[in-house]
């Protein structure tokens, strides 16, 4: 995934540049979307209108980005790490599509062992066990129990 | 936000224990847990608070607590849809609403519910009566002035609604039908900012709940020029019908009803029949929905029949006209 | 003369016993959940609206206003503490006191937040009580062109937000404008890039969005930093600010303290300007505004005192017209109608001890907030002691319970999600996320008074610089244009490098 800057000599800053393209495809994707939505009504203004203005901006100055990037000399891309995002999204993504079903009591604790192994040092099971355990039921009592919030504690084969 | 390993082990020791005990709880006589009253609006708005008033009195007859829920989102129908897919044991109900059974149908095509069909009726709360009101200033008495001058100025009046889909805002659209124009509407996120330019004369009129405008109508901040319902209302008891101001098509309100979800059983649409229609003929409640201008039905009004009559008849008023007036 | 008798009234009701403990649990109740990341005040109040059922409503309000007090608060610690905004306001807190965190002042920040707050707010205070009237008049003089005009000056004002690149900045500032356009249309209720899915009918929520793109994309960001992976890199240094801090804060807090009182009373949006028209302002007058952005002390000092005054005089609005300015205010007109007040212009003359028990107990709320809060600068500090290995899943945890917690919608939590990821490429991609998150808040505003500006003018826009029939909002669109060119001009764009980039 990382991207060397070296490979990249034409441009002076790669990350200006993919950041540049990145936010005039941005533009271009809202443009495609809001293509249904009337561009004016009858005072000017209608419901396509501003998103239409916003979207042309940006692939305005995401172009300008680009350029500029091309031109003068500027940072080059960082070293994009994998685990970490897989682990903290995928154990973000696992609460979401659980606590419904599973409830904050068997959600918690997967969770927050999925999320411990983003860190790179060495995975410390039986304490990333015990602790998740100890925040889960921390959260328990906290969350539906204190402050009344109507999260699901309980699977819903127990409820 | 931490803790220690003991504390961790003896809050772990402590959820198991209370793992046992939910796991332990036997299928006994409804209600045996606490019931969910979805209110498709956010806290503190008209239909929640006739929600938080009528669930208080009803947990007292169920002997469960009425928990409120407030799940808000696209003019109230997230909330109901939630409570369409929910298990019809009678743990999760509904506070409808004039937008979310009546009108949405005509205003959301993707509806993913059908207000008829997908419920078990169990009663009307209350209805809310409509009030036109008007800024201040604005040269005219009383109704009939009033639409002579919307009939004679169509192109330059403005009328403020609480966004699309809203009940100021078709409750004005039905208005205009009725009074043949077709003026300018504009949109406001809400009730508060809308009123908030019709204190200080920014745009002409609109309709709104009783409750919402009451306050400011008494303190003359704005002017009432009808109330759209059969009766005057003891919290603005000078503000003529629309039937005695000569308007008498227009009678609409904005009405608070409890519903289950399709499939509940008899005895259970039963239990929570009566404790609706226990907690509505409540003198004290009745008494505190009175107070917020709200209409309060009898032990038949209350009942799961009127209220699908009721349904039945505000679907066939709503959906044709929000089609043909309102563009999505 | 009035003022005082009223006052002294006002108290007599606040200061009673059981209404004083009211006031100390709402407050406490109110900094726990703005410490929690994504709990908010607002489903905090509607669940525990029952529990005011049983109270009188004045005591039921001074616990409410507690909570309200409280959560403001308590969300400005955890965005020095781990760079968490729950809130539009506390993004601008983070930039800088998140940095003075890193740099071991931790404390300091806290500190000078909750002393900068405790002014700000007894000076709002002495205001709504004195000028409440009056200064509604000045509420009712905006309309939605000069609404319009004040978000553009704010947009304007929001590039001084980034540290670096400043086309960059307004780069971000437009892909923020893009994404408050999502959702349901208000005047036509056309769903706009929705992609048809229905949680997103009502628009991306803020706390997704800023959950996602600041907390979610610094740890990830703080996981990858091998050696610095504890907030606190160096020793903690003392825990309350030196006399050098308070005196370059003390003109800070007092310009944020004006600067809040006069944008809270504007009911349209005001108060969420407050906050970074404050850093703005700051920023444009330091000696010094290279600081900015990396542990300025007038960075969080201004912010927070403007954040506070305006928390109180938005209840300008509510307590004159009865109008609630914002969410939290309408619950707790809905819990004023439960009790069967209905608040309006007469609050004032008809319930005359709900009007000043509340004014008082506004009072006695900020200065119990100071007193729970200026202790616990100690245990908070202490926090960030906490191994990162474990702080972070506790962040995420919480983060997930509170997003989901908003409209009870795991979507949501999907959503901020996605917004950690994308946030983290912005990083990578050298874009400061904080111009596009106040672009997304200041956004959702403008677009709506536009429409109206436009509705009510028939199409024309000139509306906007029309003298005679809008002057603060012709006045405002060209102080707007005036700025936007000298930040344009090449004369002065050595200077401006100077005042804007590092």
């Amino acid at each position: 995934m990382s991207l060397d800057a070296r490979r990249h000599q034409a441009a002076r800053s790669p990350q200006d540049m993919i950041g540049g393209i990145a936010m005039v495809l941005i533009g271009v994707f809202a443009l495609y979307l809001v293509k249904d939505l009337p561009a004016a009504g009858r005072v000017g203004f209608a419901s396509g209108t501003a998103p239409r203005i916003f979207a042309y901006c940006l692939i305005g100055l995401g172009l300008a980005v680009t350029v500029i990037g091309w031109l003068k000399e500027g940072p080059g891309l960082e070293r994009l790490s994998i685990r970490g995002p897989v682990a903290i999204l995928g154990s973000v993504l696992f609460f979401a599509f659980s606590i419904r079903t599973l409830g904050l009591a068997l959600t918690g604790v997967p969770m927050v062992l999925i999320s411990t192994a983003a860190a790179q040092e060495r995975y410390r099971w039986k304490e990333a066990l015990l602790f998740a355990i100890g925040i889960t039921a921390f959260c328990a009592v906290l969350f539906p129990i204190a402050l009344g919030q109507p999260i699901p504690l309980w699977p819903t084969f127990l409820r | 936000m931490t803790m220690t390993k003991r504390q961790g082990l003896t809050a772990a020791a402590a959820i198991g224990a209370i793992l046992a005990l939910g796991a332990g709880s036997a299928q006994a006589q409804y209600p045996n847990k606490p019931v969910t009253m979805v209110v498709p609006f956010a806290a503190g708005g008209p239909t929640d608070v006739v929600a938080r008033i009528v669930g208080e009195h009803m947990s007292k007859t169920l002997g469960q607590p009425v928990i409120i829920e407030n799940v808000a989102g696209a003019g109230g129908t997230t909330g109901i849809t939630r409570v369409a897919k929910s298990a019809p044991d009678g743990y999760t109900i509904a506070m409808g609403h004039m937008g979310t059974h009546g009108a949405a149908p005509g205003l959301y095509p993707n509806i993913a519910y059908n207000p008829q069909t997908d419920f078990a009726p169990i009663g009307l709360a209350a209805g809310t009566p409509i009030v036109i009101v008007t800024r201040k200033d604005l040269p005219v008495k009383n109704l009939q002035e009033f639409i002579a001058w919307a009939q004679k100025n169509e192109k330059t009046i403005n009328n403020a609604n609480a966004g699309s889909g809203s009940v100021s805002h078709i409750t004005c659209v039905l208005l205009h039908e009725m009074m043949k124009i077709d003026p300018n509407q504009i949109p406001y996120r809400g009730t508060g900012p809308a009123l908030t330019d019709l204190v200080s004369g920014k745009v002409d009129y609109m309709c709104d709940q009783i409750v919402s405008v009451s306050s400011q109508v008494k303190g003359d901040a704005i002017k009432a020029l009808a109330i759209a319902t059969p009766a005057r209302s003891p919290s603005l008891p000078d503000v003529p019908t629309t039937k005695e101001a000569g308007l008498p098509a227009f009678e609409v309100s904005a009405w608070n009803a409890v519903f289950a979800p399709k499939g509940t059983p008899a005895d259970v649409v039963a239990k929570l029949s009566d404790a609706l229609t226990k907690a509505v003929t409540d003198p004290a409640t009745k008494k505190k929905l009175e107070d917020l201008g709200g209409v309060v039905p009898d032990a038949k009004g209350a009942s799961p029949e009127a209220l699908a009559a009721l349904v039945k008849s505000e679907n066939d008023r709503w959906i044709p006209l929000l089609k043909a007036k309102v563009k999505q | 003369m009035d003022l005082l008798s009223n006052l002294a009234y006002g108290f007599s009701i606040a200061a009673t016993p059981t209404n004083l403990m009211l006031c100390l649990i709402g407050a406490l109740v109110g900094t726990l959940i703005g410490v929690l990341p994504g709990i908010g005040p607002i489903a905090t109040i509607a669940m525990l609206l029952p529990i005011t059922y049983k109270l009188d409503p004045t005591g039921a309000l001074i616990m409410l206003a507690g909570i309200y007090y409280g959560a403001q608060y308590g969300g400005s610690t955890t965005a020095i503490l781990v760079n968490l905004p729950g809130e539009s306001s506390s993004v601008v807190t983070a930039l800088d006191g998140h940095q003075m965190a890193k740099k071991g002042r931790a404390g300091a920040a806290l500190a000078i937040a909750a002393i900068g707050s405790f002014i700000a707010g007894t000076f709002g205070t002495i205001l709504v009580a004195a000028l409440g009237k009056p200064l509604t008049q000045v509420a009712q003089a905006f309309g939605p062109a000069d609404y319009c005009a004040l978000m553009v000056l704010g947009l304007v004002c929001a590039v001084v937000l980034a540290s670096g690149s400043v086309l960059k900045a307004i780069t971000m500032i437009f892909l923020g404008l893009l994404l408050s356009t999502i959702g349901t249309d208000l005047e036509t209720g056309e769903q706009r890039m929705t992609f048809g899915m229905l949680p997103l009918a009502d628009g991306i929520e803020f706390v997704t969005l800023a959950m996602g793109v600041f907390g979610f994309a610094e740890i990830l960001r703080n996981l990858e930093q091998k050696q610095s992976r504890d907030v606190v890199e160096q020793k903690i240094t003392n825990l309350m600010p030196t006399r050098a801090d308070m005196k370059e804060a003390a003109p800070a807090v007092a310009r944020g303290t004006l600067l809040g009182s006069v944008l809270g009373i504007l009911p349209g949006g005001g108060a969420v300007l407050a906050a970074f028209g404050a850093y703005t302002l700051e920023k444009k007058l330091s000696k010094k505004p290279q600081e900015f952005g990396k542990g300025a002390i007038c960075g969080v000092a201004g912010p927070e005192s403007a954040n506070n005054a305006a928390a109180q005089t938005s209840f300008i609005p509510l307590l004159t017209l009865g109008i609630p300015p914002n969410a939290v205010m309408a619950i707790m007109v809905g819990a004023m109608t439960i009790h069967g007040i209905v608040p309006g212009p007469q609050i004032m003359t008809k319930q005359p001890d709900l009007f000043w028990g509340m004014i008082a107990s506004m009072w006695i709320g900020n200065l119990m907030l100071v007193i729970i809060n200026l202790p616990m600068v100690g245990l908070w500090v202490r926090l960030l002691r906490v191994p990162y290995r474990m702080l972070f899943p506790a962040i995420l945890i919480f983060c997930a319970i509170g997003v989901y917690s908003i409209n009870n919608q795991p979507f949501d939590v999907v959503l901020t999600a996605f917004f950690g990821l994308v946030g983290y490429l912005l990083l990578k991609l050298g874009f400061e996320p904080a111009p596009m998150l106040v672009a997304f808040v200041l956004g959702k505003i403008m677009e709506e008074k536009l429409r109206q500006a436009m509705l009510l003018s028939r199409g024309d826009p000139m509306t906007f610089f029309d003298f005679s029939r809008h002057p603060i909002s012709a006045t405002l669109m060209i102080v707007s244009i005036i700025l936007l060119i000298v930040a344009l001009l090449p004369s002065i764009r050595r200077k401006r490098d100077e005042v804007f980039v590092e």
